[in-house]
Order: structure tokens, then C-alpha cells, then sequence
């Protein structure tokens, strides 16, 4: 072997070697985005309601009046929309509350201990609509936001 | 004219005291639990749970009508539920299911035991469809609070709803739905 052959056979081998990498590389990457892709649209993570801002801020007496005048068109501006609503306690259980027995809430977590009935408090989370029985909005995931009184 | 006023006095204390004990009859819950499975094996459960459920049991009358806001089903996987409601419930044209039922042969005032077995016959109302039920439920007294705890199936074609060919093996065709409420006496 000369030595312009051997330096030639080098330069090959590092070609082919540049090559094989770009490969593995590219494939590589593909893996990655097909299961990214895949984990997005069949695996992705449910909304956050308490880290969402709320759509609107309303009260319960109001949110309560265009449910049960018209309840299709409130259906269509609030259902699943994340809403701040305020109201005075009017009962509590562990984890909801109803405000102004128009709105009934179920919280995302353990009611906190400073609700107490009769006070007024405001409240974020997701609405899913009006509740024919019991005559009352329900709003559930909620987080409390402040007391308002 | 004394007399009939005092009279008249009475009947309205009589009635104002049975009406009292009428409405004493009536059981609430605001959250009751309903769980729904259409799983088929080896796919991923299909299955959903609803915790903000309303029922209301009037005894006397053995009426019962129960609500659930389709927003309020949740599923494991996020993609599930928005086709549960997007595709398949219609849940902004339809946002709730309806039952109104009956307890069949149940006396309530003669009710000793601390469990009892009982018939429901009513009507399921969901996607604009009706659907007629009929299941046995176990009845549990404890204090002032009456458990009641059930199941039935249903299947998607009984409220129109149509299962794309693509998932059609994913889903089972028999939907089974539990049912757990904790009524109070209000």
C-alpha cells in the first residue's frame, strides 16, 4: 500500500462513518416525533382547570337567572368554560358548597376550613351545566379564589 | 262562630303537620356516583365516572328522578372524553341524562329491616332518546341516610348513538352502568 492509498481509504471510512451516523440520527429523531405525536393525540394530559383563567366573572344570582330564563343560549356561552363566581355559603359538605343555593361547586380539593356558611366567596372552575332537579348550576374541579366580604 | 274558627284553626294545624310529614319523606343527593363500563379485553377500558349525580326519592309517593350533566362523566384519557361528548353523546345539544322512576311493591312507613331489595321501573333520557329500565336496587337505611346501589345495562343503538366502524370492536356492546347514591332526608 502507498501511502496515497492509505490516506485515501481514511477519508472513506470517515465518510461512511459521517453516513451511518446521519442515519441513525435522522431515525433516530423520527422515533422520537412518531411517539411524541402519539402521546399528544391518545395520551395527553387532561385540561387544568385550576390553572386556566377564567372566561368570565359573574355571580351566582346572575348565573343562576340565565340558566333557568334561557337555557340553551347559556348552555352555549358557559358549559365547560372556566368561570369565577360569587356568592354567599349557603351549605357546605367536605368537598362542595352551594352559593346562594343557586350554584352548587365541587372542588377539586377538600373544602379549605375558612368557608364558612354565610360568608361570601369566590370561586373558579368548570361549568357543566344546569341541574333540572336541584334547580342549581353545577360547577365542578373548582379552586377557591377569595373572600370577598 | 267561635267554634268554627277554632275548628277551622285545627284543621289547618292537622293539615300544616301532615303536609310537614309528606315532605319529611324526601331524600336527597347531590353527589351520587355513577360509573359506566364499555370495556372490551385487551383494548383500553372504556370507562367513565360521574360524581356530581342528583336524586331525589320521595317515599311516600316511591318516585324517584335522577340527574346527570354528561360535562360531569370524566374518563382516564382525555382524547375518550372529548369524543364521549363531542362525537357520540352530543353533550353541548344534549348536556343531561334524565331517569324518572318508580319503586315497584315498597312500603316505605312499613320498612323494618336495615336492607332491602327493590324493583325500579322508569325511564332513561339521554341524546334525545328514551329508554325504559327496569333493575332491582338494594336499599341500605343507616340513621336518616338510605344507600341505594344498582346496576343495568344499555346499549348505545338504544339512545341512537352510533359507533364508528374504525373503534366498533374497542367498544363493548353492552354498556354496564353502576349506580351508588347516598340519599339524606331533607
Amino acid at each position: 500500500m502507498t501511502k496515497m492509498e492509505l490516506q485515501n481509504t481514511t477519508t472513506e471510512d470517515v465518510k461512511m462513518k459521517k453516513k451511518t451516523k446521519v442515519l441513525i440520527f435522522i431515525s433516530l429523531a423520527a422515533v422520537i416525533t412518531a411517539f411524541a405525536v402519539y402521546q399528544y393525540t391518545f395520551n395527553s394530559s387532561h385540561r387544568d382547570i385550576a390553572s386556566e383563567a377564567a372566561f368570565t366573572s359573574i355571580t351566582a344570582q346572575s348565573m343562576h337567572q340565565e340558566f333557568s330564563s334561557d337555557e340553551a343560549s347559556a348552555s352555549q356561552n358557559y358549559l365547560d368554560q372556566v368561570i369565577a363566581i360569587t356568592g354567599v355559603v349557603s351549605e357546605k359538605t367536605k368537598e362542595s358548597l352551594t352559593l346562594d343555593n343557586l350554584v352548587y361547586v365541587v372542588m377539586s380539593q377538600p373544602l379549605p376550613k375558612e368557608i364558612e356558611v354565610g360568608t361570601e366567596w369566590s370561586i373558579k372552575g368548570r361549568c357543566i351545566g344546569y341541574d333540572g332537579l336541584l334547580e342549581m348550576v353545577k360547577i365542578d374541579q373548582a379552586t377557591t379564589i377569595t373572600k370577598t366580604d | 262562630m267561635k267554634t268554627t274558627k277554632s275548628l277551622f284553626t285545627i284543621l289547618l294545624i292537622v293539615a300544616g303537620f301532615t303536609s310537614k310529614s309528606a315532605l319529611s319523606q324526601k331524600y336527597i343527593d347531590t353527589q351520587g356516583a355513577i360509573v359506566f363500563e364499555a370495556s372490551e379485553e385487551l383494548f383500553e377500558p372504556v370507562k367513565a365516572t360521574n360524581k356530581t349525580v342528583s336524586m331525589v326519592a320521595d317515599m311516600s309517593k316511591n318516585e324517584i328522578a335522577a340527574l346527570a350533566l354528561m360535562k360531569g362523566f370524566r374518563f382516564k384519557n382525555s382524547l375518550m372524553e372529548e369524543h364521549f361528548n363531542e362525537n357520540y353523546v352530543e353533550s353541548e345539544t344534549y348536556p343531561k341524562a334524565i331517569f324518572k322512576g318508580k319503586l315497584k311493591d315498597f312500603n316505605f312507613s312499613q320498612w323494618q329491616e336495615s336492607s332491602a331489595m327493590v324493583l325500579v321501573e322508569g325511564t332513561l333520557k339521554l341524546h334525545g332518546e328514551e329508554k325504559a329500565i327496569e333493575t332491582p336496587v338494594t336499599l341500605t337505611r343507616d340513621g336518616d341516610t338510605i344507600r341505594l346501589q344498582g346496576s343495568f345495562s344499555v346499549t348505545p343503538a338504544d339512545f341512537a348513538i352510533e359507533i364508528p366502524k374504525i373503534v366498533r370492536n374497542k367498544i363493548a356492546k353492552e354498556i354496564k352502568v353502576l349506580l351508588d347514591f347516598n340519599l339524606t332526608k331533607k
